[in-house]
């Protein structure tokens, strides 16, 4: 059984002397065929688990894993945001399938704090916190084995090899090609980030007790050399995301997102200073906000294709936002 | 079962993981035509439906309960109809507690096993949670706490499954349940 392969392999997996009781708690909050089954572990008993186990479901996605595990290795060598990422224990083979044991962060999820109470002055400063540990994370030029499939290429970025998806969506000419600059991942001249690649506000945790942000989980995505800074991005349309669903329950990303952007002029300045706030620290052009913007709902598009194919049918979601974003983004200045 | 997702055999075979390799081998109880109870041994009162075989190879035994009286001799046919291959490990997947006792009785009495009770809760994280311990209350609030509801109905029902919980009626939070066993040498076997 899995508790007693724990047991007997505890050693060499965590480097702690063996538990005397092990339980696990087995979970899927994604049961689609390229999801991880979750396996939470609690010891002696523990009120929170004190390890949880990504057990990869099918074989062609185990890559997400192995950058994970490398990803978790890089940053947690980094001096400002080490100690608020998991451990990465182990990473091993088990059937074909891989699997990763790293360290378990108690807290709960910036979402749900946000969610439950919208924008007060405590979720603004855990926000404010989210948004420089992002700045320190996507500035930090990343140390590590240039062999580990962190550093692997990231085809998300190749938005050329998708250009049929973005043609048939209606989009074409100048501004397509200038998305395209913009996530060009071939300038050597041009500045990169270290991204997180996933960075919204449900992989973000905070204490229970203190008013912090506890650590940073889910780097399935990252990558160390990102053409532009993604994250605050991906992180200002899920805030979005979570403040419009709190509202309006069942709220869709994309109402929630042409609410953020276009219609709340509140929201829309608000982002503008948390993206201000992020772009002092890692010294980016506070003018190219909304060009950002667009490229960061044409990478999630690519991304989507490119690591699930037609199955999610966000790739068309997001397209379409570009093109709206596009279509409606002229007369709105957040000078 | 129709309230779970189609991966529920795929997950809980994750829970078997280190007893080598294994086909999965699923059985399915369920109730037949009614007769009266008479002479059990003679009278099966239940179908079992065998839906996928493979090879030789060792095998994990799965079970889906929908109705069973325990007495049928259900479980025995189902072990009679393996017995050329050698069984790592069984689950069964039962619908009502009342059952769960009887059903791990009746395993110990037919081998030596080591068995476990799970709790299946198919809400928004569909989960597992291990009830064989003394650490149930806390793996409970923990799951439930996963869970974000803003609700008034779904604050309502956080609360009420929170005193649930604590007046150690939590098994009436989940929609099935899971027995694991195995044989006693294999609980330990090599990784």
């Amino acid at each position: 059984m899995l508790k007693h392969f724990l047991k007997k392999n505890w050693l060499e997996f965590i480097g702690t002397p063996t538990p005397a009781e092990i339980q696990l708690l087995t979970i899927t909050s994604c049961p689609q065929f390229y999801g991880n089954n979750i396996i939470l572990v609690f010891v002696n008993r523990r009120a929170t688990p004190i390890c949880v186990i990504k057990a990869c479901r099918n074989p062609d996605f185990g890559f997400k894993l192995k950058r994970e595990y490398s990803a978790l290795r890089a940053v947690g060598r980094m001096d400002a945001v080490g100690r608020r990422v998991p451990k990465a224990y182990f990473l091993g083979e088990y059937e074909g399938r891989a699997f990763l044991i790293q360290e378990c962060i108690a807290g709960t999820s910036l979402f749900k704090e946000v969610r439950r109470c919208g924008l007060t002055r405590r979720t603004k400063a855990l926000i404010d916190q989210a948004v420089d540990l992002s700045a320190s994370v996507n500035g930090t030029p990343p140390t590590g084995n240039k062999r580990d499939a962190l550093w692997r290429m990231e085809s998300a970025f190749r938005l050329s090899q998708y250009e049929k998806e973005f043609i048939e969506a209606g989009l074409s000419g100048p501004r397509l090609k200038e998305i395209n600059d913009i996530c060009s991942i071939d300038r050597p001249d041009r500045k990169s980030y270290f991204s997180h690649g996933d960075y919204w506000q449900t992989n973000i945790m905070v204490h229970e007790k203190k008013d912090e942000i506890a650590g940073i989980i889910d780097w399935e995505f990252a990558c160390p050399w990102t053409p532009f800074p993604l994250d605050i991005f991906w992180f200002l349309i899920n805030l979005a995301y979570c403040l419009y669903d709190r509202t309006r329950p069942g709220a869709t990303v994309a109402e929630s997102y042409k609410w953020g952007f276009f219609v709340d002029m509140v929201y829309l300045e608000y982002s503008n200073s948390l993206y201000q706030r992020y772009a002092r620290q890692v010294g980016v052009d506070f003018s190219l906000f909304w060009r950002y913007l667009e490229a960061t709902l044409a990478v999630m598009s690519v991304r989507e294709l490119a690591t699930y194919g037609r199955s999610t049918n966000m790739d068309h979601v997001y397209i379409d936002l570009l093109k709206f974003t596009m279509e409606n983004r002229k007369g709105l200045s957040l000078d | 079962m129709k309230t779970f997702p189609d991966n529920i055999h795929e997950l809980i075979g994750t829970l078997f993981w280190g007893l080598g390799k294994m086909d999965l081998r699923l059985f399915r109880i369920q109730k037949g035509q009614e007769t009266d109870m008479g002479v059990a041994e003679t009278v099966p009162l239940h179908e079992l439906t065998s839906y996928r075989k493979r090879g030789d190879r060792d095998i994990l035994v799965g079970v889906e309960v929908e109705d069973w009286q325990g007495q049928g001799g259900e479980l025995e046919e189902i072990f009679r109809r393996v017995t050329r291959t050698a069984v790592k490990g069984v689950y069964l997947v039962v619908k009502e507690r009342r059952l769960v006792d009887r059903i791990v009785r009746r395993l110990q009495e037919l081998s030596p096993v080591e068995a476990e009770v799970y709790g299946i809760d198919p809400d928004y994280f569909f989960s597992i949670v291990p009830l064989t311990t003394k650490s149930k209350r806390k793996i409970e609030n923990y799951v439930l706490n996963l869970k974000s509801e803003t609700t008034i109905r779904g604050r309502v029902k956080f609360w009420v499954k929170k005193i649930l919980i604590a007046l150690r009626f939590g098994d009436l939070l989940y929609d099935g349940f899971l027995v694991t066993a195995v044989p006693f040498p294999e609980a330990h076997a090599e990784g």
